[in-house]
């Protein structure tokens, strides 16, 4: 009786357009379609990607969360650093992983329970996280990480990257998240309609609480990756992921007023910034170019979902005046 | 020319979108210097009439006279510098902007890209002056309320030589006060020659301000005539249909036991000593004027707004409200009376607003996706939910198919107290007449239902006993056998000037 309303042609687009890009770059270049350099690709892109799960969690929440890229160079250097002490890689670990949701607590404290602009008090605390690891650091880089650097260089299996086993992990966890659990549910609500979420018995300030502490633990994990991929405790790394990963986000179809995104259509975002980046290397193309490029690509992108999002809304509109029966 | 009696005529409009004829054959006159009510229900073609005629749709057929000659607009902008003005249901302002911008939008005296500040307030000032409104042109329009931004919109609509205002209902967010002020603009104005198409669900209002009525039924004009040539019944009758003898469907059933019991409720500044019940299969209703306090009572109740003291009981268990899911644990469950801000989850879909709530398609965190979608499909077809299928986002859904999603999320939880707060407002009189059906069938299932609402017929046609309050206080309680109209308004005015 009952049609299923298609599900997601957003989604199927982005995988178009990806495979399309694919095709055009394996023509440009001939050492487009190698292994090694698909797999470079994905090494390039995973701890951004990693990053953008977390910002698609906070988005589809119609909150921002711009402290994500310094909390990363934060508590990466600072795993390297006890490490380096105590020798321990999994104490290291949860210390890195403590302290991203320290960060992600203190964000949610202020949003969720005083009610504050999340921009502003994330974007505070990207300041407080620099602050806080270049003050313990002098600066310094933290060399000779010994064996830290497996959480970026090795392979798993021997033949699957950690930083990709890492990607592929946050996507699985982020996808379960988001499609099958109550938790999930409650931030689309929240992202659609906070108030309405509120009356329908969703704890609201617990709920952004929490998915601040997420993004936070998220962003930890992205860092300590990339202290291992880099093989050494960078206290300044991570500038500009937020931004980038609000960019994959946002390309991959989430909603920026909130209420809708995938884990799905982040990771595309990803790849198709990904392959564009390889693509211009691959190409010659001055690096300021590339920059210039990729801004209008943006742009590009948001207006192809704008004007989709239009379409559709005359659709919706035309729909809700008729009452479509059936 | 005998057309000329006529300020805008519509003749044989017909429009069709992909899928869906929308206008079919459609015919009114309008007369200079009346106001011509147009009713339908939800989806009739109200709307899509008023876009056609100020330009916003292009008609597939049909010609529209103004004062007698032909004419075809582009758009508003062409149908605005014709004389047609349109008040849209979401008004269109900047609430930054002061009442003298607003006023003279795209129009602002002025030369070379500079606006000339002093002459545009004068003016402003003289156009409030001309139509009674006290009000200094350099208010920021944020400072107004709906209503009185409303007046502002056909002020200017009028200021700017507007001969035909169209209204699409004009009162669906404003209070009866202010509907009285809009009612004296409106007669005033007609009386100065304007015409009026007033596009409107609610009878006391037409019956009230209306001198001709045309009614539409699935894009087709169905009959127009002077209003004093209808009844209430026979302009329901001709929207739906079918004829309704009487549109509750209310029947004496047993009355159980005490499900909920209010005692010395209060809040401060909001309302004191409010005591009542409610029994199981009872339906009790909560009449009163806007503000007199009735919605803070509920929402503090379910845990939506403070609770400073008094003691409440739920089936003999005290229960003290803490927050929304508390309530809703401890069965009391309300729909709350702004739909768009309060109830519905808009982007999201029918299913995901059906189960929001509903710990039965969980385990544990997660959630169970196949008896998720079993339980919003048994939800929605037992409430006759009508959309293209359980996926389709709400917000794009009627209002009376919206009040039926969110009703479908409480049902599949359990209820000791079922608050329902203007429970058909905004939505037309067939959806209204399902929503009275299931509230009858929950009342014989058990429930307790308390009814907030506005139209006192509602009330008084649907409740075994009704609790009327006035500035905060519960004033009285009525048993069916003594209601009347009178009654209630008495209770809920005592004490007034």
């Amino acid at each position: 009786m009952k049609k299923k309303v298609k599900p997601n042609v957003r989604r199927y687009s982005l995988i178009l357009i990806l495979i399309a890009m694919v095709g055009i770059c394996s023509v440009l270049s001939d050492s487009f379609l190698t292994t090694t350099n698909l797999t470079n690709i994905l090494k390039q892109v995973s701890i951004v990607t990693i990053c953008a799960f977390a910002q698609g969690m906070i988005i589809i929440t119609g909150e921002i969360d711009l402290s994500i890229g310094f909390l990363a160079g934060m508590s990466g250097t600072f795993a390297c650093i006890l490490y380096v002490a105590t020798g321990n890689l999994a104490l290291a670990f949860l210390f890195g992983i403590f302290l991203g949701a320290l960060v992600g607590a203190v964000n949610g404290l202020f949003v969720a329970h005083f009610k504050l602009p999340a921009f502003i008090v994330t974007l505070a605390m990207q300041s407080v996280c620099f602050g806080a690891v270049n003050f313990y650091t002098g600066g310094q880089n933290v060399y000779k990480i010994g064996d830290f650097k497996q959480l970026g260089q090795s392979d798993l299996f021997g033949f699957l990257p950690i930083t990709v086993f890492f990607m592929l992990l946050m996507l699985a966890i982020t996808h379960v998240v988001l499609r099958y659990t109550k938790f999930g549910r409650y931030l689309y609500a929240i992202g659609g309609n906070s108030e309405a979420a509120n009356a329908a018995g969703v704890q609201v300030r617990k709920m952004k609480w929490i998915v601040f502490i997420v993004s936070g633990i998220f962003a930890a994990i992205a860092g300590m990756v990339m202290m291992g991929r880099l093989n050494a405790g960078i206290p300044g790394e991570g500038r500009g992921f937020e931004t980038d990963a609000i960019t994959a986000t946002v390309i991959g179809g989430t909603s920026f007023s909130g209420g809708a995104g995938t884990a799905f259509g982040t990771f595309l975002g990803a790849l198709i910034i990904g392959v564009l980046n390889n693509i211009m290397n691959l190409l010659g193309i001055d690096s300021y170019v590339q920059m210039i490029v990729k801004g209008f690509i943006i742009i590009v992108a948001v207006l192809v979902d704008s004007f989709s999002k239009k379409q559709g809304r005359t659709i919706k509109i035309m729909a809700s005046t008729f009452d479509v029966k059936k | 020319m005998e057309k000329i009696e006529y300020k805008l005529k519509l003749e044989h409009i017909s429009k069709s979108f992909p899928g869906v004829k929308a206008l079919d054959d459609v015919n009114i006159s309008l007369r200079p210097g009346t106001v011509h009510a147009v009713v339908g229900e939800n989806g009739a073609g109200k709307s899509t009439l008023m876009k056609i005629i100020n330009g916003l749709y292009q008609r597939d057929e049909g010609k529209v006279f103004l004062d007698g000659k032909e004419v075809h607009f582009s758009g508003p902008l062409e149908s605005s510098e014709a004389g047609i003005a349109m008040i849209y249901q979401e008004l269109n302002f900047f609430p930054e902007l002061t009442i003298a911008e607003n006023i003279f939008m795209k129009r602002q005296p002025g030369s070379a890209g500079c606006v000339k500040w002093k002459e545009m307030n004068k003016r402003a000032q003289e156009i409030l002056d001309e139509n009674d409104l006290s009000y200094d042109p350099k208010m920021k329009i944020r400072e107004l309320s709906i209503a009185n931004i409303q007046m502002l919109e056909i002020v200017k609509a009028v200021a700017f030589k507007a001969q035909v205002i169209i209204m699409d209902e004009p009162t669906s967010s404003i209070s009866d006060k202010e509907v009285k002020l809009l009612f004296d603009t409106i007669e005033r104005l007609r009386a100065q020659g304007i015409s009026f198409l007033y596009i409107s669900h609610k009878m006391e209002e037409i019956f009230k301000i209306a001198d001709d009525i045309t009614i539409i039924r699935d894009g087709k004009s169905i009959i127009s005539g002077p209003v004093s040539d209808f009844t209430e019944d026979s302009i329901i009758a001709h929207m739906v249909g079918r004829s309704i003898d009487n549109i509750y469907p209310k029947e004496a059933i047993p009355v159980g036991e005490v499900a909920f019991e209010a005692k010395k409720l209060c809040s401060e500044g909001m309302f004191k000593d409010v005591s009542f019940q409610v029994k199981k299969g009872e339906i009790v209703g909560m009449a009163g004027l806007v503000g007199a306090g009735r919605s803070e009572v509920c929402r503090a109740i379910f845990g939506l707004d403070p609770l400073d003291s008094g003691e409440i009981e739920l089936h003999g268990k005290s229960y003290t409200p803490k927050n929304v899911s508390h309530a809703i644990r401890n069965k009391i469950l309300m729909i709350t009376e702004d739909r768009k801000k309060e109830g519905i989850i808009g982007v999201r879909s029918c299913r995901e607003n059906i189960t929001i709530a509903s710990h039965r398609v969980r385990k544990g965190i997660f959630m169970n996706l196949k008896k998720e979608i079993e339980e919003a499909e048994k939800m929605s077809d037992l409430l006759k939910v009508r959309f293209a299928g359980i996926e389709t986002p709400i917000g794009s859904l009627s209002g009376g198919n919206q009040q039926k999603v969110l009703l479908a999320r409480w049902l599949s939880l359990e209820s000791d107290l079922l608050i329902l707060d203007e429970p058909t407002r905004g939505i037309d009189v067939g959806a209204k007449l399902e929503i009275y059906n299931i509230m009858m069938d929950l009342a014989k299932q058990g429930y307790a239902i308390l009814v907030i609402s506005s139209e006192l017929p509602e009330l008084l046609g649907m409740c075994d006993r009704i609790y009327v309050m006035n500035q905060g206080y519960m004033t009285g309680c009525l048993k069916r056998q003594d209601f009347s109209q009178e009654k209630v308004m008495q209770l809920a005015t005592m004490g007034e000037k």
